[in-house]
């Protein structure tokens, strides 16, 4: 039997509580603060529970394939609706386990004796338990369902640079780092004035926080085109491997930086209730990543990414990487887009934080 | 990125070709790179022989001048 919670009144200024390590509050190295990504999600999350009604105990067995596929790829929609994954309580291990088919979907016994869905082994073992919950009211949660999945895109897209950024030893130039982290400190201070000012001060400061990080796309947006057309000018057989690295790593800081940036920016739009900037911001960050990974540079010969891939020094895992993740990042850019246009459809979440009976 | 060959791979790192053969850009100057090296270790070498002889014959003249029996 279905059954409803209750909506709770949280405090609007506790979502700009973003900057949570020391690192985050003073640091002026962006790449050396946390990603953000979990904080934005777990706000968003918290956010959504607990002001939105929710009908919960659902019958899960028609939909054991949607729900594995939402928690693979954080969302998923379909015809019956849309299936957004709590992707901050899933462990990458539980993911990768249902990409390989080692975990599946299924229901495990409560120790009350209840059946209640969950990720179970090979061996029928539990793994996670989850609840899923369907939106009474979906318009009202569409806008939250929207910022979580473009955060789980972005978050994901950020993990997957900065692993490949690793096999770059490239030279580390810090004030070039420090450069571009700039508009991002500015952004944090006026955030940070934000989270204590009343209503009208609010939104002046982040309107500032905004044009802030406009500013910083803008210029990591030039730099990654200048550091490829430097790339695209390393011609010829004795071209230096150690000046190809240093660009090389200078593509990968910015590749890094950007999604943090775009990720603040979508996340303070939402909160600003502004969900059709949130779009347009991220159809101009797929339109930077389908320039370099479409648009031919240089001679004519080939595009940024493909130039990136001829030159990159891969390590084991990531081979191909620039050639076949972009395509990727921007399928994820490209769902996200969708979820907006989802309006008329049922709104499903599966929510994994309340795990009293687990056993793993 | 319709250009690549997919099935074509480097025969050293096993990247995606593009349009070369065999080897990646990557690894061709790699090899260049220590290639070099070794051909400046072995030409520094040759180098350094034809010094230490050249410099021997002329200890071998000079010593030919001072002993004049």
């Amino acid at each position: 039997m279905a059954e409803k919670n209750e909506i709770v009144e949280t405090g609007k200024c506790e979502l700009l509580d973003i900057f949570i390590e020391e690192e985050d509050r003073k640091g002026a190295d962006l790449l050396k603060m946390s990603d953000f990504f979990n904080v934005f999600i777990g706000k968003i999350g918290a956010e959504m529970k607990s002001e939105t009604e929710w009908e919960v105990d659902l019958d899960i067995r028609g939909l054991l394939g949607q729900i594995a596929a939402a928690i693979k790829g954080g969302f998923d929609i379909s015809k019956m609706g849309m299936l957004v994954a709590d992707y901050s309580h899933f462990s990458q291990e539980i993911i990768d386990g249902l990409k390989e088919g080692i975990y599946h979907v299924g229901e495990s016994k409560e120790v009350t004796g209840n059946l209640r869905p969950a990720i179970l082994d090979e061996n029928e073992q539990l793994v996670k338990f989850f609840t899923l919950k369907k939106a009474i009211n979906p318009v009202e949660v569409l806008s939250d369902i929207s910022a979580l999945s473009m955060q789980n895109s972005l978050k994901r897209i950020s993990a997957q640079i900065e692993d490949v950024g690793r096999d770059v030893k490239g030279m580390i130039d810090f004030a070039r780092r420090v450069t571009l982290s700039n508009k991002f400190i500015y952004a944090r201070d006026k955030i940070m004035s934000a989270s204590t000012a009343g209503a009208e001060e609010r939104e002046d400061f982040l309107k500032a926080a905004d044009t802030y990080l406009m500013e910083g796309l803008v210029d990591l947006y030039s730099d990654i085109n200048a550091q490829v057309k430097k790339l695209a000018e390393q011609k010829g057989p004795f071209a230096s491997i150690k000046a190809i690295d240093t660009l090389l790593s200078y593509i990968n800081e910015d590749m890094q930086m950007i999604p943090r940036y775009v990720g603040l920016r979508v996340y303070l739009l939402n909160f600003r209730g502004k969900n059709d900037e949130t779009n347009r911001i991220l159809g101009e960050y797929k339109y930077q990543l389908k320039t370099l990974a479409e648009s031919k540079i240089g001679d004519g010969k080939y595009t940024a990414l493909e130039l990136i891939h001829k030159n990159y020094p891969y390590d084991g895992g990531n081979v191909d990487f620039w050639i076949n993740q972009p395509k990727e990042m921007l399928a994820a850019i490209g769902s996200c887009e969708a979820v907006l246009g989802q309006s008329d459809r049922d709104i499903f979440y599966i929510d994994a934080e309340d795990n009293v009976d687990e056993c793993d | 990125m319709n250009a690549i060959e997919k099935e074509r791979r480097c025969k050293s790192c096993g990247k995606l070709l593009i349009d070369e053969n065999t080897f990646c850009r990557r690894c061709k100057l790699k090899m260049r790179n220590t290639g070099g090296k070794a051909g400046g270790i072995i030409s520094g070498l040759f180098v350094a022989a034809l010094s230490a002889n050249s410099l021997a014959n002329d200890r071998e003249g000079k010593s030919d001048v001072s002993s004049p029996d």
